[in-house]
Parts: C-alpha cells; sequence; structure tokens
C-alpha cells in the first residue's frame, strides 16, 4: 500500500515529544511521495491518542490494543507490529531513536529480515523514490547517506530532538482503525521483571535530560531539598556549582563546571548561580538554559533563555507546584 | 558452558577521519581498536568465567587480516579462543551480511551465552545482535548496564538502560544473547607480559568455502543497506574574541568557551506569577490543534 507510516511512542495515552516529531518528519516524506501518512500507536486503553491526532496532518490511525501491551514489552509489540507491516505492506516505516524506539526498529528489522537505518538526522529522496538516509557516524566526524535498495518497508528511525515540530497542518479528521492483536504470552521467552525508576539523587549527569543545580544562593543543605523536588517534577537531576560541593550540600561526582563535568541536558535550571565562566563552561551547550537569582546583573542570566528575578527559596517550590498542577490537569483531560 | 562473545576492529575515532572521493573514508591510514563496547562484553565474559561454571570464552570476528590484532587483545584479557573470519568476499558487508557470515560460524559452536557491544564506534547502526540473534533464534536483550547469570537454573537477568536513568529488569532463560553498553564493567589493564602471551597463540581462519557460504549471500551483495555517499557535518564556529575588549574579557571570554549573549526572557511578577509563566514556557511542546 502507498503509506508511510510513523511508530508512535505514549504514556498513558499521552504522546511523547518524539512522537510529534515523527509525525512532522512523516508527512513531509508522504507529502513529497504523494502517500498517505498512518500513524500506529500500540498500548493499552489508548483510544485517547486517536482524538489528539486530528488535524495534525496523520491521514489515518492505527490503534493496536491490549492489555499485554501497556508497557513496552519487545517480543509482543515487535509481534504484533511485524504482522501489521506483513498484513499492510506500507512503503517506509519511521520510528524514533529513543531506548525504546531502537529496540523495537532494530527488533522488526530482524524479524522482517530487512534493513533498518537508525539515528537519522535528514531525510531525503532520490530519482526513484528511494528514501536517502542521513545520519553521524565515526563518532560524529563524518555524515554518512545510507539507502536501503530492494527492500521494502524502508525501515528508518530518527534521532529524537533533529526535526522542527511543525503545527496545524491539515483541516482533515483523523481516520481511526483499532484492531486488538491477539498473543500466546507463553510463546515469549522474554519477562519483565521489574522497573526502576531513576533516583534524581544518584542519577549520572551524563544521562539527565534535565538538570536542576544550585550554587551559592541556595545556602544550606535543607534548601536543596527544594531543588530536589523540583527536579523529581521536572524529571531530572540535581546538580551544582563549585561552592555547592565545597560546602558539601552535594557529592564531587554533582559538581558542574571546569572542575567537574559537562553537561549539555535538554533543560538545565540554575538556581542560586551566578554563573562564573568556570560554572558556565559546564554547561552552556544545553538546550534550554533558565536562571532562577536574586541579583538582575549577574553574569547567569546572559547565557540563560529564560530567567526569573527572584529569591529562588520562593521561587522554586512555586516553580515545583505549577507544573505538578499542569502535569495534575493533563492527566484528567 | 560456553560464552561467545562478538567483537569488531573498528578504526579509533579519536584519530583524524577524512573523506576519499566521495564514498569512502581513510580508513587505511587510521589506528585501529577493539570496538571500546565490544571490549567491555569479553570483559564481562572473563569475569563470568572467573567466577566459575564457564568453561571457555570463544572470541568471534569478521574482518580484514588486521583484525587478528583486535583478537590477540582479546586473547591477552583471558579469551581461550579467536575465530576470525576473513574473505574479501566479506568487504563492505553491513550489519544484514555480517549477521549471515557470524551465525554460520557461531552455529557450529557450543554455547548458552553470546555477548556483543550494543553498537559500534564506527557506523553505530548497532544492529547485528538482532539479526544474529534471529538467525540463530534466540532471544536479545539489549543496553545491559548490569547483568547476573544463573548457570544452574540456566537463566540470564539483565537491567536495561533507559532515558533519564530509569531502568528495566528482563529476564530471559539461556541461550541466548545479551548486547552490553559501555559502563557494564571497567575493561581490566592489560600487563605488556600477557599481550606478548597472546600474541603467540594461533587464530583460527575461516574464509567463505570453510563457512559453506555462497557469495551472492555475503558482503555488498547480502547486504540490505548501502553506504552511497559521505558528507562533513557543519564546521563548528570558533570563537574569536572581540579585539576591542580589555585583555580581561576577552580572557574571560575564550575560558567560558566563547559564549554568544542570549537575549533572555526575563520573567517579571510575584514568584508565583513567575512560576506560573515559567511553566507554561517549559510545558512540553505540545500540538496545537
Amino acid at each position: 500500500m502507498d503509506e508511510v507510516w510513523v511508530i508512535l511512542e505514549q504514556r498513558a495515552g499521552v504522546l511523547d515529544d518524539v512522537s510529534w516529531e515523527l509525525v512532522s518528519q512523516g508527512r513531509g516524506i508522504a507529502d513529497k511521495l504523494n502517500q498517505r501518512l498512518c500513524a500506529v500507536a500500540i498500548g493499552s486503553n489508548i483510544a485517547a491518542v486517536g482524538k489528539c491526532l486530528d488535524h495534525s496532518g496523520v491521514d489515518e490511525a492505527y490503534l493496536l490494543d491490549n492489555p499485554n501491551l501497556d508497557t513496552y514489552s519487545c517480543e509482543l509489540h515487535t509481534h504484533a507490529l511485524s504482522r501489521l507491516i506483513q498484513e499492510r505492506a506500507p512503503q517506509i516505516v519511521l520510528w524514533g531513536t529513543t531506548p525504546n524506539g531502537s529496540d523495537f526498529a532494530s527488533r522488526v528489522a530482524a524479524k522482517l529480515r530487512t534493513g533498518l537505518v537508525s539515528n537519522c538526522v535528514a531525510f531525503d529522496l532520490d530519482e526513484q523514490g528511494l528514501l536517502l538516509q542521513t545520519r553521524p557516524s565515526y563518532g560524529g566526524k563524518v555524515y554518512s547517506t545510507i539507502i536501503s535498495p530492494n527492500t521494502k518497508p524502508q525501515l528508518t528511525a530518527v534521532r529524537p530532538g533533529t526535526t522542527v515540530i511543525r503545527g496545524l497542518r491539515s483541516t482533515k479528521k483523523v481516520k481511526v482503525t483499532k484492531m486488538s492483536p491477539q498473543f500466546d504470552i507463553n510463546k515469549f521467552s522474554i519477562r519483565v521483571a521489574d522497573f526502576i525508576e531513576a533516583d534524581p539523587l544518584t542519577v549520572s549527569l551524563e544521562e539527565a535530560e534535565v538538570i536542576v543545580a544550585g550554587g551559592r544562593g541556595v545556602g544550606s543543605d535543607e534548601s536543596f531539598g527544594l531543588l530536589e523536588e523540583l527536579a523529581k517534577a521536572l524529571g531530572g537531576v540535581v546538580a551544582g556549582s563549585r561552592i555547592a560541593v565545597d560546602n558539601r550540600w552535594l557529592p564531587r561526582e554533582k559538581q558542574v563546571g571546569q572542575s567537574g563535568k559537562t553537561v549539555k541536558p535538554r533543560l538545565y535550571v540554575a538556581c542560586g548561580i551566578s554563573g562564573s565562566s568556570h560554572h558556565i563552561l559546564g554547561m552552556k551547550d544545553s538546550e534550554t538554559i533558565v536562571a532562577i537569582n536574586t541579583d538582575p546583573d549577574a553574569p547567569i542570566f546572559k547565557v540563560a533563555d529564560m530567567g526569573i528575578v527572584g529569591d529562588l527559596l520562593e521561587v522554586v517550590p512555586a516553580l515545583t507546584d505549577e507544573i505538578r498542577r499542569r502535569e495534575e490537569a493533563a492527566k484528567v483531560k | 558452558m560456553n560464552i561467545v562473545v562478538c567483537v569488531k576492529q573498528v578504526v579509533d575515532t579519536q584519530s583524524p577521519i577524512k573523506i576519499v572521493g566521495e564514498d569512502s573514508i581513510n580508513s587505511p591510514d587510521l589506528p585501529r581498536v577493539v570496538n571500546p563496547c565490544d571490549l567491555v562484553a569479553v570483559e564481562e565474559a572473563i569475569q563470568l568465567k572467573e567466577k566459575g561454571g564457564v568453561e571457555e570464552v570463544i572470541v568471534v570476528s569478521m574482518g580484514p587480516p588486521s583484525a587478528e590484532d583486535a583478537l590477540h587483545r582479546c586473547l591477552a584479557i583471558g579469551a581461550n579462543k579467536a575465530l576470525l573470519l576473513c574473505d574479501s568476499a566479506f568487504d563492505d558487508s553491513d550489519s544484514y551480511a555480517t549477521a549471515i557470515v557470524l551465525a554460520k560460524a557461531i552455529s557450529s559452536l557450543e554455547y548458552r551465552l553470546i555477548l556483543c557491544g550494543q553498537r559500534t564506534a564506527d557506523t553505530g547502526a548497532g544492529q547485528v545482535g538482532y539479526y544474529l540473534a534471529e538467525m540463530l533464534d534466540i532471544p536479545i536483550i539489549s543496553g545491559a548496564v548490569k547483568m547476573e547469570v544463573t548457570f544452574d537454573s540456566g537463566k540470564v537477568t539483565v537491567h536495561r538502560k533507559l532515558e533519564r536513568g530509569n531502568r528495566e529488569i528482563l529476564e530471559v532463560p539461556l541461550p541466548a544473547l545479551v548486547a552490553v553498553e559501555e559502563g557494564l564493567n571497567e575493561p581490566r589493564y592489560v600487563s605488556r607480559r600477557a599481550v606478548l602471551a597472546a600474541k603467540r597463540m594461533r587464530i583460527e581462519q575461516r574464509d567463505i568455502g570453510r563457512l559453506g557460504l555462497e557469495r551472492e549471500g555475503v558482503g555488498l551483495m547480502g547486504s540490505k543497506t548501502k553506504v552511497i555517499s559521505f558528507s562533513r557535518p557543519k564546521p563548528k564556529q570558533i570563537f574569536v574574541p572581540d579585539s576591542d575588549l580589555p585583555a580581561m574579557k576577552r580572557l574571560e571570554q575564550v575560558i567560558s568557551g566563547g559564549l554568544k549573549q542570549k537575549r533572555s526572557n526575563i520573567i517579571s511578577g510575584s514568584p508565583q506569577e513567575a512560576a506560573s509563566k515559567l511553566a507554561e514556557s517549559l510545558a512540553p511542546r505540545v500540538h496545537s490543534t
């Protein structure tokens, strides 16, 4: 069938950012090929996903619904999607290169004995309409452009954070097709024994997507508890400047800066950090930087995308509450 | 029981990599190392052997004759046997074609556990393990940052790396394949003496005929994907400090890596109002309808 598929990632019916990136990327490719864009969501009770895809540019949504598919379960997901791909034969299938997305894509590629190009940062089409997939290799020193000739469908995975999410694309409502794949659980050998949620105090800074950092302005060991709460609400970890570490508010491996670690999270919240050049060197490449400081002239504001001039002891708890409130509101909806 | 470890010799990505023509890189001139993730896999196998219950650790690699160096390195760490799958027909194999060759060789070995690195440092595809497991018809678990093998009950338990430091614990009966992440262990230091001793150990070589494979099934012909060109990413802009500034300021700029001042958006209002406005702009980029 002349379809481009994107494999969405969702939690409790709410789509992850990467899913919107996939929709944007998929729409672009489908338009060039003059094909339909179909989105596949896999989970349990995911009817809400269908609704939020209205007007998104997706032509049809396939919802694979089964209580066993609630969280990513590698073998079951692979089984369900491989069957659907074999049945409907799409031209191109896109995943996001997240830990689960790349595992999923690789498993489907193996099951279908076809090629896969993962971690792509750019796409184009050649004269025959074959997908030109560009991805970094050799430690990012060169980009290689790869084709998957003679194999259908062409499986590919997009590196998250490289696609601009476009807004309203269509006035059309999405056509929703619900399916409930069935399987014999005993036929699968991998058992998900447990899930360990990251503890904001122990996760390594290199792995964190969100870092809440504190400096001299935090003032005490106890006040770091406020930062910890904010980190929890944002799904991130706590870090600090050298002062925070020297004062033993934090262990040495949580230090950001020239004599500590260099970090590149998606979001960096600097609380009570004035922003000496030594600290800034360690965090300047963060995607978004937010600064909270009492001194409006603090150098940290020069590198921040957003700033609040105020006492962090008041602002941080207010921010934590606000984020929690929004999360609750999103859940109810 | 035996453990098989798949390793690849890769060019050291720290070295200067140049694009030659359009579709190749200057790999013959570059220093080569054992793929870092694969070294972690070898280390894990040796540690399991040291704990007991493992008879032999067999390392298998597909590559050019020079890949013997990589295998000698693994022998120096403590592997018992090394197998090099070497034939010019294997050149330009992608992950799929590589897995065909490895699967053919491994299927003639006795094993209960196969280990490999999560990804290679050169192409970074990270797919060979998945194809290999499928071809050998055994389960695979990827992204291992911690693992435990119980040989009596024939089971492996793996902590799999997820986003934001989260972990998932998976269990699977043996035989199985586990792809390991760097950080699972710290590969040991190998003494010069062990390296020299390993150099004298024989590496078994198998070519396409010995393996009983067809030319059409391997190399570029057996591949599912094909690299058609290499290009350079956009060069990083080198920072030059503004010469009008006093020396101290220029030094400061250089130390902080040449920052460009951002147009920061200062949010005003009471702590509650400011927090609310900030939360609004931080809200996940939700699709607006």
